[in-house]
């Protein structure tokens, strides 16, 4: 009954649960961005870098702000000082990572596929 | 309303007594409002299984008149949506309605991914949309699998509330209400529902957005004088506000004064 137990408590709180898949999201962003940089600063192979997913990316950073947002409502609700303070940590991280998307895709626009 | 108290004197009269079932149930008939087949429905026999009988009957609400699709239900089951177990107790058990959404929106997404519908826009693969829709409707779909039961026991004066069989909350009676819920366009129509909750459970929409005020007042007011609980119009501050049980302290703070609210 323990792993029953366990995953029951998975669904509750309800904060916790977005920011966690916040979290995950930044994770995600964070490979996908290393790779990027890794493919258009040092070994330049500009074909091998995520500019068929940048849509997809965008709506996805997105999304992890607004459920980081969300988390850090329920989370200001509940007084507790740990998770507001993990909660904005969250929020903070996706948003900088968005900035940094943007600006990468800025200085890597002239590298995309050309179409005549 | 003042006939109430006095039914529930006599069907515990008849359940320690012992009388036969026959002469109860004419008398529960007499002294019910609704109807008598209601009657004999928990109280003799004993048995948990009607508990439970519908758990998804709060997924069927229809799309117009749903104060009267209400109504209708209520005929059927005077209690709705709860069932009395015994004379003081009613049990619900149901299932969230992001059930049918969580599963709806994972098939669909399922279809469009593993066929290709919407993979490639213009060079831009754009599977991860419905791939986002299948994470989501995934996660739906399982944080609503576990079933919810909402035991009200005025036998000992508090609210149980479990999911699959793991307690969430237990509390006094004072905070378990129904409460109309207002909410009004751009142009000032207000629209109303009716909504069951209270202290860490889950909002149940008993009526979703109806435009009659009389009518789902009304409603409201019969389902929490069945049910025995408090029962709150749609501004904080009311003279329509029935309140059957107050929190422990209230007689001693000032500004309240004890007015026995008829419903």
């Amino acid at each position: 009954m323990r792993w029953r137990d366990r995953v029951a408590v998975l669904f509750f709180p309800q904060g916790m649960i977005l920011t966690m898949a916040a979290l995950m999201l930044f994770f995600v962003h964070l490979t996908v961005f290393a790779s990027d940089v890794h493919n258009f600063c040092i070994t330049h192979h500009y074909d091998r870098m995520s500019f068929r997913y940048t849509v997809v990316l965008m709506f996805s950073q997105v999304i992890g702000i607004c459920w980081a947002a969300m988390g850090s409502l329920y989370a200001e609700m509940t007084h507790d000082k740990f998770r507001r303070c993990f909660s904005l940590t969250v929020l903070m991280l996706n948003g900088a990572m968005f900035f940094n998307r943007l600006s990468l895709e800025f200085l890597a626009i002239e590298y995309r596929e050309e179409n005549h | 309303m003042s006939h109430y108290p006095t039914l529930q004197v006599r069907t515990v009269n008849q359940a320690v007594q012992g009388a036969s079932v026959g002469s109860g149930n004419r008398q529960a008939a007499q002294l019910t409002v609704c109807t008598p087949t209601q009657a004999p429905k928990g109280r003799f026999s004993g048995l948990p299984t009607t508990a439970g009988s519908k758990p998804f009957q709060l997924w069927a609400q229809g799309l117009f008149c749903t104060e009267r699709n209400l109504a209708k239900r209520l005929k059927n089951n005077s209690f709705y949506p709860f069932t009395q177990q015994q004379p003081n107790v009613f049990v619900l058990e149901y299932y969230l309605d992001t059930l049918w959404k969580g599963t709806l929106l994972f098939i669909v997404c399922f279809f469009l991914v593993s066929f290709g519908l919407v993979s490639e826009v213009q060079k831009q693969k754009t599977w991860g949309f419905p791939a986002y829709g299948v994470g989501v409707g995934l996660w739906l779909m399982i944080s609503s699998l576990p079933r919810r039961r909402l035991v009200l026991n005025h036998v000992r004066g508090v609210y149980h509330f479990s999911i699959q069989g793991r307690t969430v909350c237990q509390a006094p009676m004072h905070l378990v209400y129904v409460r109309m819920a207002l909410s009004s366009d751009a142009y000032g129509r207000c629209f109303f529902q009716l909504v069951l909750c209270g202290h860490k459970l889950e909002p149940l929409v008993l009526v979703q957005l109806s435009e009659r005020y009389e009518q789902m007042e009304y409603l409201g007011r019969h389902i929490a004088r069945k049910l025995n609980i408090n029962y709150f119009d749609c501004l904080a501050t009311s003279y329509r506000h029935v309140v059957r049980h107050w929190p422990p302290g209230a007689t001693f703070s000032p500004g309240i004064l004890l007015h026995q609210n008829g419903a």
